[in-house]
């Protein structure tokens, strides 16, 4: 009787339990694992979501062409150079933005006169509209904008540089940019990631006569690692899928220097409405990414520190 | 004999004038409903707001058709707005659509957005021809929409320039050398040395260069008749080899860098910053009215579009195809009949209300100078802001020839690819021929990929 009735709480307890899940579950279903599972299959079709008149008759409307689209991103110049450019994103941007949000945590942890504006100073960049932001340093950096009157003032160039649309240059103004408002949310995370080091270490450092710097890298660098290496996972995602901050900059330019992937991705399936190969371009950028997550999985155990 | 004779002499003359009746006939006798007092709600969407014209222009209907609502949706007719116009005839709330630009339209009729009108106009007879100038605009032999807007494309200048630099009189044809002549004339600059004012300019796009030889030819700037890309043609290279030299090495037109750069468009530079004195465009004369964000104290000349030699055929100098309207609707939908009664009324009579929004009516039944009153208001108001006389001359004389495509062979990207290797040109970074070859090359890729 006992044992029937622990059955019965048992059920109960379950129902409840997937009741309270289900909410999230199907949010979780329809809005990330039916979208993921339909970007793989449509990657093997030619596909025109504006075509289709009845969700019934879908199938009628996806011819299946295997590996064809990849076959194409293998010749697709401008997917190629976003690639190429995604990295230079990403390989410039990830380390500069982790190592100046860590200087300026650990500065900011110490005694500083009017820390907590200056933590809100560095902060708000990382809330505000990309967007906005974006338009902002397109003015700074127009042809006759703040920077070239600042660099023709200093005597460093003579005419202004047209930063951008000049292609060896028409990165840099994104780099700035995404290096300026990721900084805030890097410093924030390292702050936390600091008052957890325990003061101890370096009381005990101090005693041996440790200097600053090597307080520094003896002990804040290898304790705030495992931070150090969710950082560079998360900005690393980030920047592969980096999109806004690109689309600022490149809106009417025309060239092909400084898009990103995501960018092509958009280009593909909104404009050309190739939504079948724009789902094998959101392949390959899965696949980098899994790619790059998985080398640092790999390589943590030589710098990280638990 | 000579009572025959006479006759058939009474005859022939006759009969160019009933040819013009009966063209007459042609196009308007389709365009009205038997029962003008049919009912029914649609939606229209277009890039233009109430204020430009489409306010006038729905009155104007209902004074027609009073018991027809016409809901005015504007969308912005960029990728972005496109993608919202798309996606919003997939759910239904799209019925009566005016595309800007034919790779927008193809867009459409290719994805079958549009209802295809083949029967109706067949029932109705309606002539093409007749009424647009062309039946070119078809996909898959089937009839979508009706080319009913039209672009005039011309040089505007500001005649406080023109006439300071002594350039006498407006001319009512020149060439591209006469026209960087005259750019040279009025660049004005600084103490320094340094340009204050470019005298020319191209228009904002980058594509402009293209119809120089688009002048010559008369259509598909982009493509050769054999099919393949015309980026090699030895006319688009002088131009835009023309076009790097104006703006890069004598710096007598505002560089397209700044403009692609800045985000700049012509009549900015024209009217709000005063950094070019005349510049090609397809759209000043929208700005001109508008006092509020464009008033100058200039009077603005008009200069039909340079051709290559005196006497040449000017294909740029007449109305060019830009807009097409169609029905998004259902047929079935109770509305169809009202949607339809709309459209035919727009594509004709209605079209004209496009000029308020500097767009040119491509309807060959349109009344001569509605243009500059529905601007302006009056040839009187028109005078405090044009040089009417050249604006009548240039501006959206649908009567002369015009430039058209029809040419649709991977046209985004192509067009894209254009987009690309004009600024690596203009930006210095290739020479015009380095950039025009990697993008023939490319171009014709593109073209043989999709064929």
């Amino acid at each position: 009787m006992a044992r029937k009735y622990r059955n019965q709480n048992q059920i109960k307890e379950n129902i409840a339990g997937y009741a309270f899940v289900m909410p999230a579950l199907v949010t979780y279903v329809l809005l990330i694992a039916f979208p993921f599972f339909l970007t793989l299959i449509l990657s093997f079709t030619e596909f025109n979501f504006l075509k289709v008149r009845s969700l019934a008759k879908l199938g009628k409307y996806i011819s299946w062409i295997g590996l064809d689209n990849f076959r194409a991103i293998l010749r697709d110049r401008r997917f190629m150079q976003s690639i190429s450019n995604t990295f230079v994103y990403a390989f410039t941007t990830v380390p500069a933005s982790i190592v100046l949000g860590l200087v300026i945590a650990y500065l900011l942890n110490g005694r500083v006169f009017c820390k907590k504006p200056l933590r809100l100073a560095f902060f708000i960049p990382y809330i505000s509209s990309i967007v906005a932001l974006g338009a902002v340093f397109k003015f700074l950096f127009r042809e006759d904008g703040l920077v070239n009157r600042a660099l023709m003032g200093l005597g460093w160039i003579a005419e202004p540089w047209k930063w951008t649309v000049e292609p060896s240059l028409s990165k840099i103004p994104i780099i700035f940019l995404v290096i300026w408002t990721s900084l805030g949310y890097v410093m924030i995370i390292y702050m936390a990631a600091l008052q957890n080091v325990p003061r101890s270490l370096y009381e005990a450092a101090t005693i041996d006569g440790a200097s600053g710097f090597q307080q520094f890298t003896r002990i804040t660098l290898p304790m705030v690692s495992p931070t150090t290496f969710y950082l560079v996972i998360v900005r690393l995602i980030a920047i592969f899928k980096i999109f806004g901050s690109v689309n600022v900059f490149t809106m009417g330019s025309s060239i092909a220097s400084n898009t990103s992937i995501v960018q092509e991705i958009y280009s593909s399936a909104f404009s050309d409405y190739a939504h079948g190969y724009a789902s094998a371009q959101s392949v390959v950028l899965l696949l980098i990414i899994i790619l790059f997550t998985a080398i640092n999985f790999g390589g943590q155990k030589k710098w990280v520190h638990y | 004999m000579k009572k025959v004779l006479c006759l058939l002499l009474a005859a022939l003359m006759l009969l160019p004038t009933l040819a013009a009746f009966a063209e007459g006939e042609d196009i308007t006798s389709w365009i009205l409903e038997d029962d003008t007092s049919i009912s029914g709600e649609i939606s229209f969407w277009m890039p233009f707001k109430g204020s430009q014209g489409m306010d006038a222009l729905i009155a104007d209907f209902n004074s027609i058709y009073p018991n027809i609502k016409v809901n005015l949706n504007t969308y912005n007719n960029n990728s972005d707005g496109n993608l919202s116009v798309n996606t919003s005839i997939l759910a239904g709330e799209v019925d009566v659509l005016a595309s800007f630009g034919l790779s927008n339209a193809y867009k459409r009729w290719e994805a079958g957005l549009y209802v295809d009108l083949t029967d109706l106009v067949e029932e109705e007879g309606i002539d093409l021809v007749a009424n647009w100038g062309s039946d070119a605009f078809k996909y898959d032999d089937c009839i979508y929409t009706f080319p009913c807007g039209g672009l005039s494309y011309y040089v505007a200048i500001n005649m406080n320039a023109w006439n300071a630099a002594g350039l006498g009189e407006l001319p009512t044809e020149w060439t591209w050398d006469d026209y960087f002549a005259a750019s040279k004339a009025m660049t004005e600059y600084n103490e320094d040395g340094t340009v204050k004012v470019y005298g020319g300019s191209s228009y904002h796009s980058q594509n402009y260069y293209t119809y120089v030889y688009g002048s010559l030819v008369g259509k598909n700037a982009y493509y050769d008749e054999d099919g393949t890309c015309s980026f090699d043609n030895p006319v688009i290279i002088k131009a835009l080899q023309d076009e790097y030299n104006a703006e890069i090495v004598d710096k007598i037109w505002f560089p397209k860098s700044i403009y692609r750069g800045d985000n700049l468009q012509s009549q900015q530079t024209f009217l709000v910053e005063r950094t070019c004195n005349s510049s090609l465009t397809p759209n000043m004369v929208r700005f001109l009215p508008d006092t509020a964000n464009y008033g100058v104290d200039f009077i603005t000349g008009f200069a039909p579009w340079p051709v290559i030699e005196k006497g040449q055929t000017n294909y740029m100098s007449g109305v060019s195809p830009f807009s097409h309207a169609g029905i998004c609707m259902d047929p079935d939908d109770e509305d169809f009949p009202a949607a339809w009664a709309f459209l035919k009324w727009y594509s004709t009579y209605g079209v004209k209300y496009l000029a308020a929004a500097g767009h040119q009516p491509n309807w060959k039944g349109t009344e001569a100078g509605s243009a500059l009153s529905l601007l302006f208001g009056s040839e009187e108001e028109a005078a405090k802001f044009v040089d009417v006389e050249s604006f009548k001359r240039v501006v959206g004389v649908s009567t002369n020839p015009s430039y058209y495509e029809d040419e649709l062979t991977a046209y985004s990207k192509v067009n894209s690819l254009m987009a690309e290797y004009t600024m690596y040109a203009l930006n210095d970074v290739m020479s015009p021929e380095e950039a025009l070859a990697e993008l023939t090359k490319l171009a014709d890729e593109a073209i043989a990929a999709e064929r």
